[in-house]
C-alpha cells in the first residue's frame, strides 16, 4: 500500500471516529421534532431573537411534550420557562428546559428499567427494547447534558459514566437485561437530584 | 408671490428626498463572519466559548469602527460535531451568507473536512480548538491559520518537561483509534528524540470498560512517569480505575490538554491530584495577559474563559490582516496574516509563522490540584512548533517498535 494510501486511509478513521464513539460524546441520534425544536428555540435566544424563541416555545413539540409529562415534571416549570422568555432571561429559560429535558430522560430510564424487569420477556427482547430506550436517552440528555455539567459537574459525568455503563450491555454478546438496570436507576437517581435542585420552586427558595 | 411659495415648497419636498435617499447610504455596511462549532451536546463547552470569545472580539472593532468601514456581523451554525454536517454549514456560511472569515469547527475530523470547502470557495479559516496533526502538514492550504497548539506541539512541550523534571522512563497508554494513535506518536517521536526512554506502549479499544488487563503490563514495566492519551469519559472512567488500583500514587501522570475539559476536573479531583497537563489558556493562571483576558471575558459572559476563547484571536487577527491589505480579498488578507504579530491576544503577543500559519504559542505546563489546573511551567511556542511540514506525512517512519536501552 502506498503512503498516500494509508494516509488517506488514516484520515479517514480520524474522521469516522467521532461519529462512532459514544464517549467522547460526539455520537447524537437523529432528531425528532422535539430535539429539533429545542434546538431552534436555544439557537434564537442565543441571537436575541426572543419574539421567534417565545413562538417556537408556544406552537412546539417541546412544549406539547411538557404537558403530555405534567405529572412528571416540577409544578410551574412550563410558567416559568415562559416567563423566562418573556423577560428575554436565556440564562433562566436554558435551566427551565434542561428541568424539562431532565425530567423527560429520569422517566425515561425508569421505563426502561420496568421493561427490563420484565419476566414474560425473552432477555434478547427486552436488551433491545432497552436499547431503544437508551438512545432516546441520549438524545434529549446530550441536548443539555453542558448545562447540567455547568450547576453539577459530578452529576453530569455519572449520567454520562452510566450512561456508557448500560449501552456496553445492549453491546454484550449474551443478553442480560438485569445488568442493564442498575445504571439506569443510577441515571434516574442523579437526574432527580438536578430536577430538585433546579426547578422553579428550588429556585424561588434559594 | 405664488410663484415664490411654489418653489419653497418644491424645495423643500426636494430637500426632504434627498434627506430620506441619504439615509440608507448612511446605513452601516455590514460584513459578516462565520462560527461553526458544536453548539448542542458533550463539546458545546467549546463551541459555546468560541463564540463568545468572537462575539468579545467583534463588539470591541465594533465599538471602534468595524474593519475597513463595516461593522461585523456574526452568524453561528451548529457542526453536530461531525464532518458532513459541518461541511454543508460551512458551504451555507460561505455561499449564502457571504462570510469573508469562517472560525471551526472543534472536532478535528470535522474541521479537515471543512478545510476542503474553505479552500475550494478561497475563504480565509481559522481553527481554535482542534488539534490533529494534519491539518498543518497534508491538510493545509493557503486560507486556513491556527491558533491551536497541535499534537506535535503540545507533544514537543510536554515531553521536554517530562524529561528534564519527572522521569526518563515512560510507559505511553492510548486509546486504539486516532485521537490516541495520534498523540501517542507524537509524544514517543518528542520524547525519543530528546533522549527519554519509552519502557512499554498499549493501546486500548474504544469503548473499553475495564482498563485492569493492562494494568499489570504497566507495573512489570516499573515507569517513571505514565503518559495518558485518552478523551472524554475514557480518560474518567481509566483515572478512577488507575486510582482505585493504587497507580495514582505509585506513577506520575501526564497527558495533552483535550484529556480532560477542565469542566469535568472537579467531578474527578482525587484521582486527577498532580496529573500534569499541558494547555495554551488557564483562567487560574496568574499570567498578567491571561488575567486581563479573562476578567474582560468574566464581565461580558459571566463566567470564566477556556481555550476555545481563543477564537478572539482568530478575529482581531483576521481584522487586523483586513486593514492591512486594505481589502476583504481573502488572497490579500491571507497574504497579511502570514507573519503578522499582535500584541492583545488572549495570552498576550503573539505571530502567525509565515510558512504553515500556525501560531507560535507559548504554552503552560498544569499540575491539577483540588480540580484546578495550577500553572507549574512556561514552555516557549519557538521551542515546541517544531519544523514546517506543508505537504509531508507527519507520521513517516514511525514504529511502536520499542527500543531497549541499557
Amino acid at each position: 500500500m502506498s503512503r498516500a494510501t494509508v494516509l488517506a486511509l488514516m484520515l479517514a478513521v480520524a474522521w469516522a471516529g467521532p461519529a462512532a464513539a459514544h464517549h467522547v460524546g460526539a455520537y447524537v441520534p437523529r432528531d425528532n421534532e422535539i430535539s429539533a425544536n429545542f434546538k431552534q428555540i436555544k439557537f434564537s435566544l442565543q441571537a436575541q431573537k426572543l419574539d421567534v424563541a417565545r413562538r417556537l416555545f408556544e406552537e412546539g413539540a417541546l412544549r406539547r411534550e411538557l404537558r403530555k409529562q405534567a405529572t412528571a415534571v416540577p409544578p410551574g416549570l412550563e410558567a416559568s420557562i415562559r416567563a423566562a422568555l418573556t423577560a428575554g432571561d436565556a440564562r433562566a429559560a436554558e435551566a427551565g428546559l434542561m428541568v424539562f429535558f431532565a425530567a423527560l430522560v429520569r422517566g425515561l430510564a425508569l421505563e426502561a428499567d420496568r421493561q427490563l424487569a420484565d419476566p414474560h420477556t425473552a432477555p434478547a427482547t427486552r436488551v433491545a427494547s432497552g436499547g431503544k430506550i437508551l438512545d432516546a436517552i441520549w438524545r434529549y440528555y446530550n441536548l443539555v447534558d453542558f448545562a447540567v455539567s455547568q450547576r453539577d459537574p459530578k452529576a453530569a459525568t455519572a449520567v454520562r459514566l452510566a450512561f456508557e455503563e448500560a449501552e456496553s450491555y445492549v453491546k454484550a454478546p449474551a443478553p442480560a437485561p438485569e445488568r442493564m438496570r442498575p445504571p439506569l436507576t443510577r441515571i434516574a437517581r442523579v437526574l432527580t437530584g438536578v430536577i430538585e435542585a433546579s426547578s422553579p420552586s428550588a429556585r424561588r427558595d434559594s | 408671490m405664488k410663484t415664490k411659495a411654489l418653489w419653497a415648497v418644491l424645495l423643500a419636498v426636494v430637500g426632504l428626498a434627498a434627506v430620506a435617499g441619504l439615509a440608507p447610504a448612511q446605513s452601516p455596511k455590514i460584513v459578516k463572519i462565520g462560527d461553526l462549532g458544536s453548539k448542542v451536546g458533550v463539546f458545546e463547552g467549546y463551541g459555546k466559548y468560541q463564540t463568545m470569545g468572537m462575539t468579545l472580539a467583534v463588539e470591541e472593532l465594533n465599538a471602534k469602527g468595524g474593519v475597513l468601514g463595516h461593522k461585523i456581523e456574526i452568524i453561528s451554525e451548529d457542526d453536530e460535531t461531525k464532518p458532513a454536517p459541518a461541511v454543508r454549514k460551512a458551504e451555507k456560511l460561505i455561499l449564502q451568507d457571504d462570510v469573508k472569515l469562517l472560525v471551526g469547527a472543534i472536532s478535528s475530523g470535522a474541521t479537515m473536512a471543512v478545510m476542503d470547502v474553505t479552500k475550494k470557495h478561497k475563504t480565509i479559516h481559522w481553527n481554535s480548538v482542534s488539534c490533529a496533526e494534519f491539518m498543518r502538514t497534508t491538510k493545509f492550504h493557503k486560507y486556513y491559520f491556527s491558533n491551536q497548539p497541535d499534537s506535535r506541539m503540545q507533544a514537543n512541550g510536554l515531553a521536554k518537561y517530562i524529561l528534564d523534571k519527572m522521569g526518563k522512563r515512560v510507559y505511553i497508554f492510548y486509546t486504539d483509534y486516532a485521537m490516541g494513535q495520534s498523540d501517542g506518536r507524537q509524544f514517543k517521536t518528542a520524547f525519543e528524540k530528546l533522549g527519554g526512554e519509552i519502557v512499554g506502549v498499549a493501546g486500548a479499544p474504544l469503548d473499553t470498560k475495564d482498563f485492569g488487563p493492562w494494568f499489570g503490563d504497566i507495573n512489570k514495566t516499573n515507569p517513571d512517569v505514565l503518559f495518558l492519551a485518552f478523551a472524554g469519559t475514557d480518560s474518567i472512567r481509566l483515572m478512577t480505575q488507575l486510582h482505585s488500583f493504587g497507580m495514582t500514587k505509585k506513577y506520575k501522570m501526564a497527558g495533552i490538554d483535550c484529556f480532560l475539559l477542565q469542566q469535568d476536573l472537579p467531578s474527578i479531583a482525587e484521582p486527577m491530584e498532580g496529573f500534569v497537563q499541558l494547555n495554551h489558556f488557564s483562567a487560574f493562571n496568574p499570567d498578567p495577559a491571561m488575567q486581563a483576558f479573562n476578567q474582560k471575558f468574566k464581565r461580558r459572559w459571566n463566567t470564566d474563559a477556556n481555550i476555545a476563547a481563543g477564537a478572539y484571536d482568530a478575529v482581531l487577527f483576521w481584522a487586523a490582516a483586513v486593514e492591512k491589505a486594505k481589502s476583504f480579498d481573502p488572497d490579500k488578507v491571507a497574504a497579511a496574516q502570514e507573519g503578522m504579530c499582535l500584541d492583545s491576544t488572549h495570552i498576550g503577543r503573539q505571530c502567525v509563522r509565515k510558512e504553515d500559519h500556525q501560531v507560535v504559542m507559548d504554552m503552560h505546563l498544569y499540575r491539577v490540584e483540588k480540580g484546578k489546573n495550577i500553572p507549574i511551567a512556561r514552555i516557549a511556542g519557538a521551542d515546541t512548533i517544531g519544523e514546517p511540514m506543508v505537504g509531508k506525512d507527519p507520521v513517516e517512519g514511525f514504529s511502536w517498535e520499542i527500543k531497549k536501552k541499557n
